[in-house]
């Protein structure tokens, strides 16, 4: 039985029982409270924990789900159980909305729209007396659930019993989507933007998928309210519930699924232990929460997660049985010529970065990029690959114009980059980020994913397996359980180029892959570049480390204020006048003449 | 002579791994000393740790004869010891003054300015670009900047954390000649290098790292000399 069929058979069971033993009706109101609460902080976290986007008005969603069942339910008589599930649909809608008006926002801006967009929901619902009775409150009735006589349960039971088993279904989909490619990308997105476009993550489509999915399942929350409230009032749709939201996803553990799901209950639960207190419960959570957030920035479940006995126990578990690194694939020249620049500059503002530059790359070729710092070279691997459209001039990979595409079209054509500065997922593990990278090999569908069909799954070993391989072949296999943040600055670039290499690119262009290297490190980089060469993919590096570029690169181009000075074999170019007074300097020179005396 | 920098056993873990296991170096006064080793040998860690950025156990740190295992960062660096990150970590919307300004934790604005022009003897080029936002100056500018924030601090001890990472040659030669004209003024550096090329031809003496732990020291042309170092860390 598969893993995701067990999990939710169990939620189910669980559910059952948890209803058939509760008999005060004190306590089966407030678990199911906590259960409903546990939906919605869980679609809370999808936007913020997993794509890392603040939203405060998530409200919006839980509201506008609740209305819609209950306006179906009042004004056309429909059977609220019948109509649950339809209460999906308009936070879909909405979040699918938000998400693609909101495309250029991020940080501060993206919360402040979502914030908006609930306040002029609250607005509508105010208003709109004849639909939804505006502050006198929509009275919903729901009739309770069908259930056998047999089972002698009450409606609140059944009530609980349905609340439980959806809190068991949408917790293991959302489980699933996390640990699938969409998950990974919304992983990517949340902790290296440039990166993720870079490896062919399409972000503004697969952050208009995250809104829409966390605004589905608030959504449905929302209808999962109605027996618990009874009455519908516009305060729905305010910043209560949306705070409800962040502050169960930060008191629980931002980066699990497990933790919000314990801080909505909880959110449900500590007010009714604190009633002791009297009126001072609400103050005395609060007072609470700020103690949580203080001593425990990871939430309550990153603090479990870090007590040893445990983290040993998580650890044993997540080094799972890998499967066989799979060995990189060669390539088969699709062209004869690869990327073609005619005549591309760059100019901010005044700055003219790169001037009217034009070469061409072959197919299998390795082309070193030199200058000295600040020529234009960083600038000319962005607008290769797609980070920075050229202000004039043309650039083509594969005879195709390439020069105005988003970075993630450009990777997926097969030209894909690495970053000077290093740029990979710091929170996550070596072969998280590799899992991450391999996101085009082999993509497969979202209801795969949702569903863990074995399909999928096959296709995700043979994922690892090449995104394994890959990491192999740079010589870090065995790094491939440790934190990326944690590895030195040399092998966190290594680590970028194994990543590249997992986006299944035919060309590669590389931004000092060899900076933080020792010569010997250098040398085995090398050894692996020529290696790929000869598997047929092209590369175009940039890098100062003379000694073993210039071993190892077919052909030199060397830009010179944004100006291409150069263009000719290593040994012609190492000769030129202008490249030794512009980059080389006196000593490079003799040193280069000295080694060259053995040869 | 009291060394200017002296460490007696210094030893930091990250979690269960042993980063550094009981390092005993010193740097005389006046003395340029190279740190070399693989990635991930321990050279960061060392700087770091120095300075107290990392936790670490009573490790016998003594500055000019100052005990310093006891102090915090901030009080580390107003007894003189200053460090220069990897990776050239300046402030990329701030101009290359008011980087600079952040490495002086004094309050005396002449004192400060006097700092300032002094750092621009040493780099002319940043006098320059004064007030350009360090984030557009080039690679070698903005190494420069790093350097010139830590030397506001007026330290006794410099450390460079990979001074020429991602540098092109001739500005490597320029941060090299630094090294080697700065320690003249009575200021010692802590070199941790890639290019042990560099470091050991800057260096007067040199320290191999290798898992955490001194595998060898000594005058800089013995260790660059030595068979092993030229087969890991030369490669010739």
């Amino acid at each position: 039985m598969s893993r995701t069929l067990r999990d939710v058979l169990l939620g189910v069971a669980a559910a059952a029982l948890l209803a058939a033993a509760l008999t005060s009706t004190y306590l089966l109101d407030v678990a199911a409270y906590a259960g409903v609460l546990a939906v919605f902080v869980l679609a809370v976290s999808v936007t913020f924990g997993q794509l890392g986007y603040v939203s405060f008005g998530h409200a919006a969603f839980l509201g506008l789900g609740a209305y819609t069942v209950g306006v179906l339910v009042t004004r056309y008589g429909w059977n609220y159980w019948a109509c649950l599930p339809l209460g999906l649909l308009p936070g879909l809608l909405l979040g699918g909305l938000i998400g693609v008006v909101s495309a250029r926002l991020s940080g501060a801006y993206f919360a402040i729209a979502t914030l908006v967009v609930a306040e002029i929901l609250v607005l509508l619902v105010m208003n709109w007396v004849d639909v939804t009775r505006g502050p006198m409150g929509l009275m919903v009735n729901a009739a309770p659930l069908p259930l056998p006589d047999w089972l002698g349960w009450n409606a609140q039971q059944g009530y609980l019993f349905v609340v439980g088993a959806s809190l068991a279904v949408v917790f293991v989909l959302l489980r699933n989507l996390r640990d699938s490619a969409t998950g990974r990308a919304w992983t990517a997105i949340r902790e290296a933007p440039a990166l993720a476009e870079s490896l062919g993550v399409a972000s503004a489509r697969s952050r208009v998928l995250n809104v829409a999915l966390s605004g589905a399942v608030a959504s449905f929350a929302g209808g999962l309210l109605i027996p618990k409230v009874f009455v519908l009032s516009p305060s729905l749709l305010g910043v209560g519930y949306s705070a409800t939201g962040i502050l169960g996803v930060i008191l629980g553990g931002k980066a699990t699924l497990v933790g919000p799901m314990l801080g909505g209950m909880l959110f449900a639960v500590i007010p009714e232990w604190l009633r002791f207190l009297g009126d001072l419960n609400f103050a005395a959570f609060a007072v609470l929460l700020l103690v949580v957030v203080r001593v425990l920035p990871g939430g309550l479940v990153g603090w479990l997660a870090a007590r040893p006995a445990l983290a040993r126990r998580l650890a044993a578990r997540s080094a799972r049985d890998w499967p066989a690194p799979a060995p990189v694939a060669p390539r088969t020249p699709r062209q004869a010529t690869v990327l073609e620049l005619a005549g591309a500059s760059r100019h901010f503002k005044g700055l003219k970065a790169v001037q009217d530059v034009s070469f061409a790359v072959r197919a299998g070729e390795i082309v070193g990029l030199i200058g000295p710092n600040g020529a234009g070279k960083t600038t000319l691997l962005s607008m290769l690959s797609g980070f920075l459209p050229p202000s004039a001039g043309s650039i083509r990979g594969f005879g195709r114009d390439i020069a105005h595409q988003a970075p993630h079209r450009v990777a997926r054509l097969g030209v894909v980059r690495s970053f000077q500065q290093t740029a990979l997922c710091a929170g996550q593990t070596v072969a998280m980020n590799m899992a991450i990278a391999s996101h085009m090999h082999r993509p497969a569908g979202l209801a795969g994913a949702l569903l863990r069909t074995r399909a999928w799954r096959e296709r995700e070993r043979e994922r690892m397996a090449h995104a394994l391989g890959c990491l192999a072949e740079v010589g870090l296999l065995a790094r491939r359980d440790e934190l990326a943040a944690n590895l030195p600055y040399g092998e966190q670039k290594l680590l970028g180029v194994a990543m590249a290499l997992a986006a299944g690119p035919d060309v590669l262009l590389l931004d000092e892959p060899a900076a933080g290297l020792n010569h010997v490190e250098a040398t085995r980089l090398a050894g692996v570049l020529s290696g790929l060469r000869d598997k047929g993919f092209t590369l175009v590096v940039v890098d100062h480390n003379l000694k073993m570029l210039m071993a190892l690169v077919d052909r030199v181009v060397v830009l010179h204020h944004g100006v291409k000075i150069a263009d000719g074999t290593p040994q012609a170019v190492a000769r030129m006048p202008a490249v030794v007074d512009a980059y080389l300097g006196g000593a490079h020179a003799q040193q280069q003449d000295a080694a060259e005396v053995p040869a | 002579m009291t060394p200017a920098l002296q460490v007696a056993g210094l030893s930091v873990r990250y979690g269960a791994t042993l980063a550094l296991d009981g390092v005993a170096l010193e740097v005389r006064s006046g003395e340029v000393v190279a740190l070399v080793g693989a990635n991930g040998a321990g050279k960061s860690s060392l700087l770091n740790a120095l300075l107290g950025l990392v936790p670490h156990a009573d490790a016998g740190l003594q500055l000019h004869g100052r005990r310093l295992d006891a102090l915090a960062t901030r009080q580390r660096i107003e007894a003189g010891l200053a460090l220069s990150p990897e990776g050239r970590r300046v402030f990329p919307e701030l101009n290359v003054e008011e980087n600079l300004d952040l490495g002086d934790l004094g309050r005396d604005l002449a004192l400060r300015a006097a700092q300032r022009e002094g750092v621009y003897r040493w780099f002319p080029r940043l006098r320059e670009r004064r007030l350009q936002r360090a984030g557009t100056l080039s690679g070698g500018e903005q190494q420069m900047l790093a350097i010139g924030r830590a030397l506001m601090a007026r330290p006794r001890v410099l450390m460079l954390d990979e001074p020429t990472l991602g540098l092109a040659p001739l500005v490597v030669q320029e941060i090299a000649a630094f090294v080697r004209h700065v320690c003249a003024t009575g200021v010692s550096v802590l070199l941790a290098e890639q290019n042990a090329e560099m470091a050991l031809g800057a260096a007067d003496r040199a320290y191999v790292l290798q898992n955490g732990q001194v595998v060898m020291h000594g005058p800089a042309a013995e260790v660059a000399a030595h068979p092993d170092v030229r087969a890991a860390y030369l490669g010739l």
